[in-house]
């Protein structure tokens, strides 16, 4: 494909459209406050619409497409659990962590908890989850340059990487709104259009396109009927509820409540975003990933001589945008996805920053004494580092499913923040040392079980069986972190537990009535 | 942490009657829908195979598609009555909580 193609130049527009909002609101964020929240100055339905921007990333667009392509209608529970895990958020999260937190939802934890242990805790389980997710979105990234420039995956993924920096060192939280607000919006648009145009071939006759499909598809019925990934009753519900209570255990989302100005905004938010959610997917799984597997998987443009597809499973998106608006509609989709990518990455970026410039630095560190200077200071150098860590995953990870890499992300975020947060809102009974102990069984036990299963232990340190035989283990690490807190909670006896039960009712006023 | 002021809420009557409604909401709520998630994840595994032979027969597809449209629409419908649920109830007893608190 050409350099000067349309394909490139609508690239470098959509890209330097969200650096200028980037600089224009970069000159906006001059304190802590706004680095972190904007000033609380978002409305309800733009948050709603970032936190779609900052959720619907490449494991959505070009992830999931890959994997219905491969494992057909199974992809359905990748799309099934964001709906529902936005109505939880709604129920159980949103109101009250936006009352109880400032910046981080450390801040929630540490509220009536110890302060030291609850936020070096929350802190380093933020990273862990926000790292993991960060190479899902450098490895989708690196792909896609790879297939719109033809250069080495590596060097994409560190010009990549190089871009994100830049990016995030320059926006605060306002600026990474606007630009994921920007791509929400676009990505919707992208996504409608693909949708019409491949509905349009197929003259709007839906059944003409799954036929179509299931002809193309090697394994036929596996498009629209369960059983193509071959899960267990087990293994898919430990998916369906480490994708579901992960995406509600998410730093990078739950610190999108903090920007909103009182809790009935905070609900407003998470309902939109609900609303935006469950519209694209809709649209991605019952039109663009059927028409993906019709129009791509049997053209021979997009193949190599082994049958695989040019830049693997994951492209299959991109490339059904040039069968469908050629060079033209390539370049907006691919310059849509990229956009989209490095907006999710900055969310990321800056919870991760956030985690060690707040929770660590400002707080455990400096005990609430460090300047706002300093403190923005800290957070831009953790940026850099963060991006760092992040191109050596990215290449490492090389050729792993987006969405899988994801689901490995969630299950850490559900194991070790989801019970710690939802027990520290709404149990009495919950102490430091229960909290903090099953914290830390949660994050240790997900991620042994993640690097002893197979994702890990055999596709990539390369070991004929797995230690630990279920590839999504987030029932099990869940289970170890509920039982933890509270069996620990229970015995505790110290003088710290008594303070953390008695300041219960003052947090629930906190929690219910807000500022 | 709790100042006086929130020592009284504690045990204000109507504050107690917030917090049980509101709780009553959040967890019936949530129950309720991650009861219709697990009954189709287990739908999705257990029936696989009836699933498969039925849509070889041809004409179940459209309604098997129908229904995974609507599930994934449920929670919309879901989460909307309890917005409307909460701006009715809640939010006008926390307004009036609120300026108890900080009159």
């Amino acid at each position: 494909m050409s350099v000067l193609g349309p394909d490139i130049l609508f690239f470098f527009l959509v890209i330097a459209g969200t650096l200028g909002i980037t600089y224009w609101a970069a000159r906006r964020t001059k304190s802590r406050e706004s680095f972190y929240t904007a000033d609380r100055s978002i409305k309800g339905w733009q948050n709603g619409l970032a936190i779609a921007g900052d959720f619907m990333s490449a494991a959505t667009f070009l992830g999931i497409v890959g994997l219905f392509s491969i494992s057909g209608f199974d992809a359905f529970i990748y799309i099934l659990v964001p709906p529902f895990a936005f109505a939880i958020l709604i129920f159980l999260i949103a109101d009250r962590l936006r009352n109880l937190g400032r910046y981080t939802f450390a801040d929630v934890i540490s509220s009536r908890l110890e302060e030291k242990p609850a936020r070096v805790f929350a802190a380093l389980s933020t990273l862990i989850s926000a790292i993991m997710y960060l190479v899902a979105q450098v490895v989708g990234a690196g792909g896609l340059i790879e297939v719109l420039f033809g250069i080495d995956y590596s060097y994409a993924v560190m010009i990549v990487g190089a871009l994100m920096v830049v990016y995030v060192a320059f926006g605060g939280m306002l600026a990474t709104t606007w630009v994921q607000i920007t791509k929400a919006v676009l990505l919707m648009l992208g996504v409608v259009y693909l949708a019409i145009a491949t509905l349009d071939v197929f003259e709007f006759n839906i059944e003409a396109l799954y036929a179509a499909a299931v002809a193309a598809h090697p394994e036929g019925n596996v498009l629209v009927s369960p059983g193509g990934l071959n899960l267990s009753l087990l293994s898919a519900f430990s998916l369906a509820v480490g994708l579901l209570f992960g995406l509600v255990g998410s730093p990078h989302i739950l610190m999108r409540f903090f920007t909103v100005a009182n809790a009935r905004q905070a609900r407003v938010s998470a309902f939109t975003a609900l609303l935006v959610v469950s519209f694209v997917f809709v649209l991605i799984f019952f039109i663009i990933g059927y028409g993906a597997t019709a129009l791509v998987t049997t053209n021979p443009e997009f193949l190599k001589p082994s049958g695989a597809i040019i830049g693997g499973n994951n492209m299959i998106a991109i490339h059904l945008s040039k069968v469908l608006g050629g060079e033209i509609l390539l370049g907006i989709i691919s310059a849509v996805a990229f956009a989209t990518i490095l907006a999710v990455v900055a969310g990321l970026t800056l919870a991760s920053a956030s985690a060690i410039s707040h929770d660590v630095y400002a707080r455990v560190i400096r005990k609430g004494q460090s300047t706002e200077k300093e403190e923005m200071f800290v957070s831009r150098i953790a940026t850099l580092l963060i991006g760092l860590v992040a191109i050596l995953l990215g290449i490492a990870f090389k050729g792993q499913n987006i969405a899988y890499l994801v689901a490995l992300a969630l299950v850490v975020a559900a194991s070790a923040n989801f019970p710690v947060l939802l027990l520290s809102i709404y149990w009495r009974g919950l102490t430091t040392r229960g909290a903090v102990i099953g914290g830390y069984v949660g994050l240790g036990s997900a991620l042994a079980f993640v690097v002893l299963g197979p994702a890990v232990w055999v596709g990539v340190l390369g070991n004929e069986t797995p230690v630990f035989p279920f590839a999504y283990p987030a029932i099990f690490s869940m289970t170890a972190a509920f039982v933890t807190i509270w069996l620990v909670s229970v015995l505790d006896r110290s003088e710290r537990s008594k303070m953390d039960k008695a300041a219960f009712d003052a947090q629930q006023v906190q929690s219910l009535l807000g500022d | 942490m709790a100042s006086e002021q929130e020592n009284f809420l504690e045990k204000d009557p109507e504050f107690l009657q917030l917090r049980t409604l509101w709780l009553k909401m959040a967890i019936g709520f949530s129950i309720f829908t991650l009861a219709i998630f697990v009954a189709f994840i287990i739908g999705i595994i257990s029936f696989a195979d009836i699933v498969a032979a039925r849509l070889s027969d041809g004409g179940v597809l459209t309604v098997a598609i129908a229904l995974a449209f609507l599930v994934i629409l449920l929670p919309v419908f879901i989460a909307a009555v309890f917005m409307r649920r909460m701006d009715r109830t809640i939010e006008p007893m926390r307004a009036r909580l609120a300026k108890r608190r900080r009159p």
